[in-house]
């Protein structure tokens, strides 16, 4: 037995001290990591995006992205978790073989940017972006938002129920009703965690409330819808426009949705999807210019309408909001900066509230 | 019939345990190491060996509840697992209980469930207002209080539920080639059929129940669907769940070291299972074995029958039976109504603006072959730990297990690490998934032949090599018929565990290898819903079921020369 | 004429030395018994004989053929010895019946299939299991399945024929039946067979000389009757059959005067050995005769087992048991004097 741990852990060792005498290298290479040239994944006038969003969206803009420029685009879908994480992965590997992403939360873009991954670029369709969305320096762009509201089961709810603020949710009424994302296990729920603690109604004695209420946790955001629809809590915070999918879907199969949205009067979570283009010396130059095209395309007015058809708010100032969002919505800009910086507090303390008994 | 203890036996297979060594250590160990330095901060950003992540982890009171929570879970899930699966398949294997197909059948479909829909039925049924306790607590009040599914004992329910097949599998073939003399011998000599079971029956299966104990425990402890779907809800933490929510805020050195923590306990866990067995080294298949007299269970036989399948009921039927109505409704959450029922959802998947085609061709052809490395993978290396003296050779098959006991995002992770960059890149190919699937189910092979070549008396062997056949030709002779229900059993289990595989391939697909996993997933994130995730894992089921009647069909011949008493 | 020889073999498991610098001849067409108790290392030299395991020294040669020598780095693989080998729970495959258990060497080597079957009829024959082809071993019986065994290592006619213990399982009358079948066969093929076995009875009942081993080593070698009468050491005397050992005592004078008159009575075949005053002698039951009534030495009847052609006593004499055998035409009551005379002993080597 003891013989075995020995060798066992002797071989732990050798391997730890092979790999460290390979790591020698490596470790001027990242000091010298501009100099160095950076093996391009992708073949000339061909680029990858990995792209979150519903199947059916991809599609239409990747065709029309391609009615313009051939078949020069290949789309890797995902959800926004296992992209900034495959991201994440390849960019420790020092190798990210994506050469625009797009989706996610600005807040796992801020953190890529500060590893250096993101190559800067600011779109002339820039020009035409709403006031709030024109932030950051280029290393991502922001081109659609999504809202954080309250999604509530029409069966389990009265008309005269409907929350018509967030405040409402943390009333004595609302006991065992609720169900959030886990702001430790998504980083979505994360931002819409960010958003409440940032807004001045409610900050952390809101949460704290909601978790005296008996709030219930879910991973990601869809799981909470599913509990919604299947009538195991009656309302839940999280992003509108999967609700909106599915609301539509439920229409087309001919039946009335049992999920309808609240909008909450201090103002909906404007939680934004960015785009980037990841930094390669090596790519190509055609290469490059077709990135730039993608994400013109996709602030453009074209391909904002194909993402408004799933329910995604445009941050353009000419185009109009998708149906099923009121005219008079409000948004709430949450901080970004201070979100990143606070990320690690924010968790902790999410995390404190909702381990205490 | 103990075996001589330290028995050096003659060695043919030298040759090949190169290759396999080689294999292991690059497929298995490689992407693990490189996990490992992660650990301890060495990477292109910060090149400096730090224990920080370690310190930061163990000094968590958090690592330390989600640790204990780990544990709690995976040793009730592996005990619950072993008695239910064990204790089927002794009715299975040796008592004259009728309908032994359709009990196997039944146990068979409880695996082919995807374990998130799994989850998502017994939260129906035991959720805050499912359907049980409106029953037990509302209408009856049987219970003072509702069951709570969202708590640890949730969690081990659930996942036991999900993991007693693979105890069944196991433990069935190894009952039927298990030499049923000694237990008749343990009768004549008057122990009754109960006391049979305990003292001679129970102690002989030892290594098959420990080895496919082992598993569980592993397994169990890297899973994390279950855990995220059951746990989160109320904040019960296992490590899984650290180790995700480390991945999602991109802090992956955290999540490598956490994942080291996990290797660990089942280094230590293997270390036991070891030791155990090392005084206890029992051989049930003689020639004696297959003695079919199988023990009657007189007038209980009925009542037997009757809780067998009341139980198979509330494993499978009831939660298969859920699963197959979700996907005939319209939107998820409606009653079960026929003005509710569409078969939409199944045509939405085939509708040609999908990827569902490619996704099953893909994940079945990559199944296959990763089922057939593994299943031949862990011949060898089982043969090698087993029957030969080669130096390491415990050491080899600790390896191969290992990766059991790392969830699929952190493998993924892993895998990515190994192979983005030259000169090994496969990423961005096919087979970087299939070398994954590999190495995730290379346990399950290994497990499953190891402990029916555990219980393989040596002398059936060494006859033959006496009788003047070559090592090979004994291997083809007489090893390979006698383990071939363990090594069917791994292939199975293998290609089931591809097909459903959802991190992994969520993480390393790439444009035209998508898989199941893929479909699954984009169904459940977007505009799908429950009930076209459902349809899938229907389509799904159904096609497992097809292929095991055709494999039923045409492997039969062989397989009645190899065992199936019955 | 010898058939094999085995020379200075030695055999560590770890650090414990299983085969101690061990050598042995077979002669050709013999049955040699090698008997010993459990942990002696009879086993593990069948199994370095068949090549399923190596040694640190020494040497095999087989008809002529050196199968082992660990100087010359000779090691033949088990398959090549033309040794077969009957297991002690025989070992039959499972997954064959009995026609494949028993053609299997045939098969393997390529034989014709005409002449595999006559050869396999023939064997079949021989060891009695006509119409027993189509049977799997698990639906034969014990005795059946032995002579499978038996019939599965007779059909290639091996140089040499190894029993492991495989007569231990049967019953008795069983056992006697086997012996005298598996005789008549040695002798119609004449085999040469080496029997392991820890049962003294069984090795007698068939066996032609009988090794005894101890520890790893063999400590005599010899006819049967010979190692019977003549046992070079206390180990062996007491292993087979059953003895009673006598050595001087200053303290104890029964004890004292049973050595002298067995001193008297030792039967050596070299006379030499028991000048030395501090030899251990060995006694047979049967040598040692007692009648009732006075004499030089007394003793009394402890305990009587009737054995039907004989009379087992245990008599107490001064401080110790002594064991002896009897005809049945004298009875004595337990309790009763009787007068104790050792009319034959042997000198034997103290363990």
């Amino acid at each position: 037995m003891k013989k075995k741990v020995i060798s066992i852990i002797s071989i732990v060792l050798v391997c730890v001290f092979l790999f460290s005498g390979c790591g020698g290298p490596a470790t001027t290479g990242v000091q010298g990591k501009k100099e160095e040239v950076q093996a391009y994944a992708g073949k000339e006038g061909r680029i990858t995006a990995y792209i979150s969003g519903p199947d059916q969206m991809l599609k239409d803009i990747e065709e029309g992205f391609e009615e313009t420029h051939g078949d020069v685009l290949d789309v890797l879908a995902m959800g926004c978790g296992p992209l900034a994480q495959k991201v994440n992965a390849e960019a420790e590997a020092g190798n990210v073989q994506a050469d625009v992403i797009w989706g996610a939360e600005p807040i796992v873009y801020i953190e890529l940017q500060s590893k250096g991954i993101l190559q800067q670029y600011v779109s002339p369709e820039a020009a035409a972006l709403k006031k709030e969305y024109a932030v950051g320096d280029g290393f991502y762009t922001l081109c659609n938002a999504r809202y954080g509201v309250i999604v509530y089961n029409r069966e389990r709810i009265a008309d005269s129920e409907v929350p018509v603020s967030w405040q409402q949710l943390a009333g004595e009424n609302w006991k065992d009703r609720l169900v959030i994302a886990d702001a430790g296990q998504s980083a979505m729920a994360l931002a819409l965690v960010a958003g409440l603690v940032q807004m001045e109604e409610c900050g952390w004695p809101y949460l704290q409330a909601l978790k005296d209420n008996g709030v219930m946790l879910t991973q990601q955001n869809n799981q909470a819808i599913e509990k919604v629809a299947a009538g195991e809590v009656d309302a839940a915070i999280v992003p509108h426009d999967g609700v909106l999918r599915l609301i539509k879907k439920d229409k087309k199969a001919g039946i009335d949705s049992k999920l309808a949205i609240a909008w909450p009067k201090e103002g909906a979570l404007s939680v934004q999807r960015p785009i980037a283009i990841i930094a390669n010396e090596s790519r190509p130059e055609v290469n490059t210019k077709l990135c730039r095209e993608f994400v013109d395309f996709v602030i453009s007015p074209a391909g904002q309408k194909i993402a408004a058809k799933y329910g995604f708010i445009s941050v353009r100032n000419d185009q109009s909001l998708p149906a099923g969002v009121p005219k008079d919505v409000k948004g709430v800009s949450i901080d970004w900066n201070n979100a990143v910086e606070e990320a690690g507090e924010l968790r902790n303390e999410f995390d404190k509230i909702m381990t205490s008994k | 019939m103990k075996l001589r203890k330290g028995k050096e036996r003659s060695q043919g297979p030298l040759f090949i345990s190169g290759p396999v060594i080689l294999i292991v250590l690059g497929l298995v160990l490689y992407p693990l190491l490189m996990l490992f330095l992660f650990s301890l901060g060495i990477n292109l950003h910060d090149p400096n060996i730090t224990g920080a992540y370690y310190l930061q982890a163990l000094s968590d009171i958090k690592t330390m509840v989600a640790l204990k929570n780990t544990l709690y879970v995976a040793g009730g899930v592996t005990a619950a697992a072993i008695l239910l699966g064990g204790g089927l398949a002794w009715l299975v294997a040796r008592t004259d209980i009728p309908y032994k197909r359709l009990i196997e059948i039944i146990v068979f479909l409880t695996f082919t469930i995807p374990s998130y829909i799994l989850a998502v039925a017994w939260i129906q049924l035991l959720g805050r207002n499912g359907f049980i306790n409106r029953l037990l607590y509302e209408k009856w009040q049987f219970i003072a209080e509702p069951l709570d599914i969202y708590s640890l004992e949730g969690i081990i329910l659930v996942m036991a539920l999900h993991s007693f097949p693979l105890v069944f599998m196991a433990l069935v073939s190894a009952l039927k080639m298990n030499d049923k003399t000694l237990e008749m011998a343990a009768r004549l000599a008057g122990a009754g059929r109960i006391k049979a079971l305990f003292t001679v029956t129970l102690p002989l299966m030892l290594p098959n129940i420990l080895s496919v104990g082992l598993l569980i425990f592993q397994q169990t402890m890297a899973c994390f669907g279950v855990a995220a779907v059951i746990g989160l809800p109320t904040s019960n933490y296992v490590l899984t769940t650290r180790i995700y929510s480390a991945m999602s805020r991109l802090d992956l050195p955290s999540a490598a070291s956490t994942s080291m923590i996990l290797l660990l306990c089942s280094g230590v866990v293997f270390c036991l299972y070891n030791y155990s067995l090392r005084s206890k080294r029992y051989i049930n298949i003689s020639s004696q074995s297959r003695k079919a007299e199988p023990v009657s269970l007189g007038s209980w036989k009925m009542p037997v029958l009757i809780s067998v399948f009341l139980l198979l009921s509330v494993t499978t039927i009831i939660p298969l039976g859920s699963v197959v109505a979700t996907s005939f409704l319209k939107s998820w959450g409606l009653s079960l109504r026929f003005e509710n029922m569409t078969i939409n959802n199944y045509l939405t998947i085939f509708s040609g603006q999908t990827i569902a085609f490619r996704a099953f061709f893909n994940s079945i052809t990559f199944a296959f072959i990763a089922a057939t490395v593994t299943a031949i993978m862990g011949t060898i290396i089982s043969y090698l730990s087993t029957r030969t003296t080669i130096k390491g050779r415990k050491h080899l098959e600790f390896v191969a297990t290992w990766p059991v006991t790392v969830p699929g995002t952190v493998l993924a992770v892993a895998a990515v690490l190994a192979w983005i960059n030259a000169p090994l890149r496969i990423y961005g190919t096919p087979w970087i998934l299939i070398i994954t699937y590999i190495v995730a189910c290379l346990p399950f092979g290994v497990r499953n032949i190891n402990g029916l070549l555990q219980g393989m008396d040596p002398l059936l062997e060494d006859a033959a090599r006496v009788s003047g056949a070559s090592w090979l030709r004994t291997f083809k002779d007489i090893t390979l018929p006698l383990i071939a229900p363990g090594i069917k059993a791994g292939w199975i289990t293998a290609f089931l565990l591809v097909l459903r595989e959802i991190p992994i391939s969520i993480l390393l697909y790439s444009a035209g290898a998508e898989t199941i996993g893929v479909l699954l997933y984009s169904m459940r994130s977007d505009t799908g819903g429950l009930e076209t995730v459902s349809a899938v894992a229907v389509i799904l089921i159904v096609l497992i079921v097809a292929g095991n009647v055709l494999i039923g069909k045409f492997g039969k011949p062989r397989k009645e020369a190899t065992n199936d008493p019955s | 004429m010898i058939q094999a020889e085995i020379a200075n073999l030695s055999k560590k498991y770890g650090k414990e030395i299983v085969i101690n610098d061990l050598g042995l001849k077979i002669n050709k067409g013999e049955i040699l018994a090698v008997v010993g108790p459990s942990g002696c290392g009879k086993t593990t030299l069948l199994q370095i004989i068949a090549g399923l395991t190596g040694a640190e020294k020494g040497s095999v040669v087989l008809a002529g053929r050196t199968l082992l020598s660990v100087e010359r780095n000779i090691s033949v693989l088990p398959e090549k010895r033309k040794i077969a080998m009957v297991f002690q729970n025989y070992a039959l495959w499972p997954h064959y019946n009995v026609w494949q258990n028993i053609s299997y060497a045939l098969r393997v080597r390529g034989v014709e299939k005409s002449k595999c079957e006559k050869i396999v009829k023939e064997t079949m024959e021989m060891v009695r299991l006509e119409g027993k082809q189509k049977r799997y071993p698990h639906e034969l019986s014990g005795g059946e399945q032995q002579r499978v065994a038996l019939a599965r290592a007779l059909v290639i006619r091996p140089d040499l024929l190894l029993f492991d213990e495989s007569l231990s399982n049967l019953d008795a009358k069983m056992k006697e039946k086997m012996q005298r079948e598996i005789k008549k066969i040695q002798q119609e093929l004449r085999l040469t067979i080496v029997h392991v076995t820890h049962d003294q009875h069984e090795a007698m009942g068939m066996a032609d000389r009988i090794a005894v081993m101890n520890k790893g080593r063999i400590e005599q070698v010899g006819a049967v009757e010979e190692v019977y009468k003549y046992p070079v050491t206390q180990f062996v005397a007491g292993f087979i059959g059953t003895a009673n050992f006598i050595s001087e005592s200053l303290d104890d004078l029964t004890e004292s005067k049973l050595w002298r008159r067995a001193v008297r009575a030792a039967e050596n075949k070299n006379k030499n050995e028991f000048r030395n005053k501090e030899n251990l002698l060995s006694v047979r039951p049967e040598d040692v005769i007692i009648k009732s009534g006075k004499g030089e030495i007394i003793g009394t009847v402890a305990k009587a087992t009737y054995r039907g052609n004989a009379i087992d006593y245990e008599i107490i004499a001064g401080k110790r048991v002594l064991y002896v055998q009897t005809d049945t035409r004298n009875l004595y009551e337990l309790g009763a004097e009787v007068s104790i005379d050792i009319v034959r002993a042997v000198t034997i080597k103290d363990n």
